[in-house]
């Protein structure tokens, strides 16, 4: 084999090496850490603008967290875009609160969280669609 | 081009793909920020919860078990160290039950909705002090659910829903459990604690607006 080739070779390794780095790292994508960055107070936010977002999917499970240490309420929903719908569930409470879902099935739902502090806030969602 | 050249490109191909798979597998670095998270479960109820809460004095029975669904759920991720296998039915009602579920340095408030769950965990402390806050969801019929837990001294609480309006809900079981119709407008609770008189705004959650 020429050194080329060799060379070649390697690099063929580890390009299958990062794809199956890659593999697993999508897969978890079945849970959603969405970040929502100074949301202004009474607003769904599902971390597309100021935040993460990680897409549609059927989600199951969504809670908001107040990562500051000021109590304030915290709210969740998982919200239907193309209906304007919401799955039975919204929910509000104070600093943190999740709700488990039943079965979903439409990869066609945003998961979001909101704020009532009166104020630009920080607020933490996590979204699970196998709960 | 060269091979030289074309191996260079290859190099810098794969050291992306290295870089972002890298960089996936490490993603969410905001999983250390889930409160719950993390917790050891809990095998037996706290003693700080016996003594705040009378419910878990009474010997378990059948009907204070979750259904298997919902309890499989709540157990496997184990939020704040919660055990399902220790709830009590605090309120029973034909279309949602309200349960106490004891976690690591909080309880949990578990209200069924359909088959899943509205869930809130306030910190033990809190509930014992006769600080813990109420939470609301919203219900098939567009009603809203206000519930809550409470310490041992705590046997009513009162829901403001508008100016003058307010009614009182009986404590049972250390939770609190009401319905208000769709559209009314709401304002606090209010109990009297250990650490004495407290006030809650509560919120609707299908008047928050669409950002």
């Amino acid at each position: 084999m020429s050194y080329s080739r060799a060379r070649l070779a390697v690099l063929a390794v580890l390009a299958v090496g990062a794809v199956a780095m890659l593999i697993p790292a999508q897969s978890s994508a079945f849970t959603s850490w969405y970040n929502c960055i100074n949301k202004p107070s009474d607003t769904w936010c599902d971390g597309r603008a100021n935040g993460t977002y990680d897409g549609q999917h059927s989600w199951d499970y969504n809670s908001a967290s107040n990562p500051s240490g000021t109590p304030f309420w915290v709210c969740q929903r998982v919200y239907k875009p193309s209906t304007g719908n919401w799955l039975v569930g919204n929910s509000c409470g104070v600093d943190y609160i999740f709700h488990v879902y039943g079965n979903v099935t439409c990869v066609c739902y945003d998961a979001e969280v909101s704020q009532l502090s009166g104020s630009g806030r920080d607020i933490y969602g996590f979204a699970d669609a196998d709960y | 081009m060269t091979n030289s050249k074309k191996n260079y490109i290859l190099l810098v191909v794969v050291a992306a793909c290295l870089l972002l798979a890298s960089v996936g597998a490490t993603a969410d670095p905001d999983e250390s920020n889930s409160p719950g998270a993390g917790v050891q479960q809990v095998t037996e109820t706290e003693a700080e919860v016996r003594a705040a809460m009378a419910v878990f004095d009474r010997q378990r029975g059948s009907g204070d078990a979750l259904s298997e669904w919902l309890a499989g759920k709540l157990d496997a991720a184990a939020e704040f160290g919660m055990n399902p296998a220790l709830s009590r039915l605090s309120i029973g009602n034909a279309t949602n039950s309200l349960y106490a579920v004891p976690a690591r340095g909080h309880v949990c408030a578990v209200l069924t909705v359909g088959e899943g769950a509205s869930v809130s965990c306030p910190p033990t402390g809190d509930v014992a002090a006769g600080r813990s806050a109420p939470s609301t969801v919203a219900l098939a019929t567009g009603d809203v659910a206000i519930y809550g837990i409470v310490p041992n001294a705590v046997e009513s609480v009162s829901v403001q829903t508008g100016p003058s309006e307010s009614t009182k809900v009986d404590v049972e079981g250390n939770a609190y459990y009401t319905v208000v119709s769709a559209g009314t407008p709401l304002k606090t609770v209010r109990y009297a604690g250990p650490s004495g008189s407290v006030e809650f705004p509560i919120y609707d959650p299908q008047l928050v607006r669409d950002g």
